[in-house]
């Protein structure tokens, strides 16, 4: 009887802590979601459980079909009904005009550009890369309140060693200090990921989404909605990394867009 | 411990205390989402038990499962039905939850998807094991409930080293806990 009379109450103690989970410190916390990633409890454990739960027998939740740009084929239709061959649009053709060394520029004006620019001229610019400055369609707050952010483009990659494209910027920043949310959205990923350390996606709707790596300590959740400037995370030096700093991208539909133009004054 | 329309029902101290580390260690909103699906899948049991003209005279919530204590009927396609309809209803809860859509029933109706396959596994405290016992014979459903649990451990240690994923071992680990008490009756 004594030893039922113990578990009960153990089994109480338990439920306890478990309601006033918001009020344990944050070390006991961080334990604690550890705990529960190690023992499968976690969100990445359930996100499998979820994209199945979604994915069967729902058709409202399958992603818009993308819309198919295939004409014609062009070998079919009469000669006077076919597209002259245009360059889709100004990347492609600023590519293709690099690419066949016609920038447009005078050789001297094209060498001082290509010294300047991090986009090294003889390594091409990725295809999911814009490089110039997009309007955004809402409001934006620098992730880290008073830095400033550097190091989109290639360079040579600190651990690894060989020259590598680097898809986000670096904002340097103490271990500890708090990560503002770039702007209003939905947490879609919050948790350890592979050479990211603690990684947290923000989805900002229309596609666009900011990424936050390396980060000591997550206190957003999946699915929890935030506002521009909200702590969502502090700096840290998780994942692959020399030293903490924030590592912020920003992102839509799958174009890294250079995050420098909204972070520097 | 109490009584409740005719039905006795007892909980295990140490299941309370199960339970409640679950529910301080779930990050992801698995206790709710569970719930539903459960309660689905025992309701299937008592349905069925009760349109085949069994009583049901108690309900245990132990570690080994929420075992059924029932008494009248023999006849087999009854006891069949009975114990087919828990992961049937599980099923159907899956795809209903599923079609509805929605974080939370799309998680619940995935989590009774699992329990559902997972009951179904030939394993005699499971309900695919008693299935096979009725079936094949209680020599039968014994060598391979044996099989099922070491293989059961087997991918739970693999998958434990290659992705840090506990949950299948300690699935693996219950299991054969529940073969080494000899659980004959148990119901999950």
């Amino acid at each position: 009887m004594k030893k039922q009379v113990r578990l009960l109450a153990a089994a109480g103690i338990v439920l306890l802590l478990a309601l006033l989970r918001p009020l344990l410190p944050a070390r006991v916390e961080a334990a604690r979601s550890q705990a529960a990633a190690a023992l499968s409890l976690d969100q990445n454990a359930s996100a499998a459980l979820r994209a199945i739960g979604s994915g069967l027998f729902s058709a409202r939740t399958r992603a818009p079909e993308q819309e198919s740009t295939e004409t014609p084929n062009a070998a079919f239709l009469p000669v006077w009904e076919r597209e002259a061959e245009v360059p889709a649009g100004p990347r492609q053709y600023a590519e293709e005009a690099v690419s066949a060394g016609e920038s447009g520029y005078c050789p001297e004006v094209a060498a001082f550009l290509a010294r300047q620019s991090p986009y090294l001229p003889e390594h091409p610019m990725p295809a999911d890369v814009e490089p110039n400055r997009a309007a955004l369609p809402f409001a934006a707050a620098a992730p880290v309140a008073g830095h400033s952010a550097a190091g989109f483009g290639y360079r040579t990659h600190p651990i690894l060693g060989e020259v590598r494209f680097h898809y986000g910027t670096d904002i340097a920043a103490d271990a500890g200090e708090d990560i503002l949310a770039f702007a209003d959205g939905i947490v879609t990923f919050s948790g350890p990921a592979e050479d990211y350390g603690n990684y947290l996606v923000l989805d900002h709707g229309d596609g666009w989404t900011s990424h936050y790596a390396h980060c000591s300590y997550l206190y957003a959740e999946v699915g929890q909605r935030v506002t521009r400037g909200e702590k969502v995370a502090l700096v840290g030096a998780t994942g692959l990394v020399t030293g903490p700093h924030l590592h912020f991208e920003l992102r839509r539909d799958g174009i890294w867009y250079n995050p420098e133009y909204y972070i520097n004054e | 411990m109490s009584r409740m329309r005719g039905v006795r029902w007892e909980l295990h101290p140490a299941a309370a205390l199960a339970a409640a580390l679950v529910y301080f260690f779930d990050s992801a909103g698995l206790c709710a989402a569970l719930l539903p699906a459960v309660l689905i899948h025992e309701l299937g049991h008592v349905l069925a038990l009760r349109a085949s003209g069994r009583r049901l005279r108690r309900v245990v919530i132990g570690l080994s499962g929420i075992r059924m204590d029932y008494a009248g009927g023999t006849e087999g396609a009854g006891e069949l039905a009975s114990v087919a309809a828990g992961p049937a209803a599980g099923l159907l809860y899956a795809a209903a939850a599923c079609a509805l859509g929605g974080d939370y029933f799309s998680f619940s109706g995935a989590l009774s998807l699992w329990l559902s396959v997972f009951n179904l596994l030939p394993a005699l405290p499971l309900d695919g094991g008693r299935l096979l016992r009725l079936l094949a014979g209680e020599k039968a459903a014994r060598w391979c409930s044996l099989t099922v649990s070491a293989a059961l451990l087997a991918v739970g240690i693999a998958l434990l080293l290659r992705r840090g994923a506990a949950a299948p071992l300690l699935a693996g680990i219950w299991l054969s806990a529940c073969r080494l008490r000899s659980c004959k009756n148990a119901i999950i």
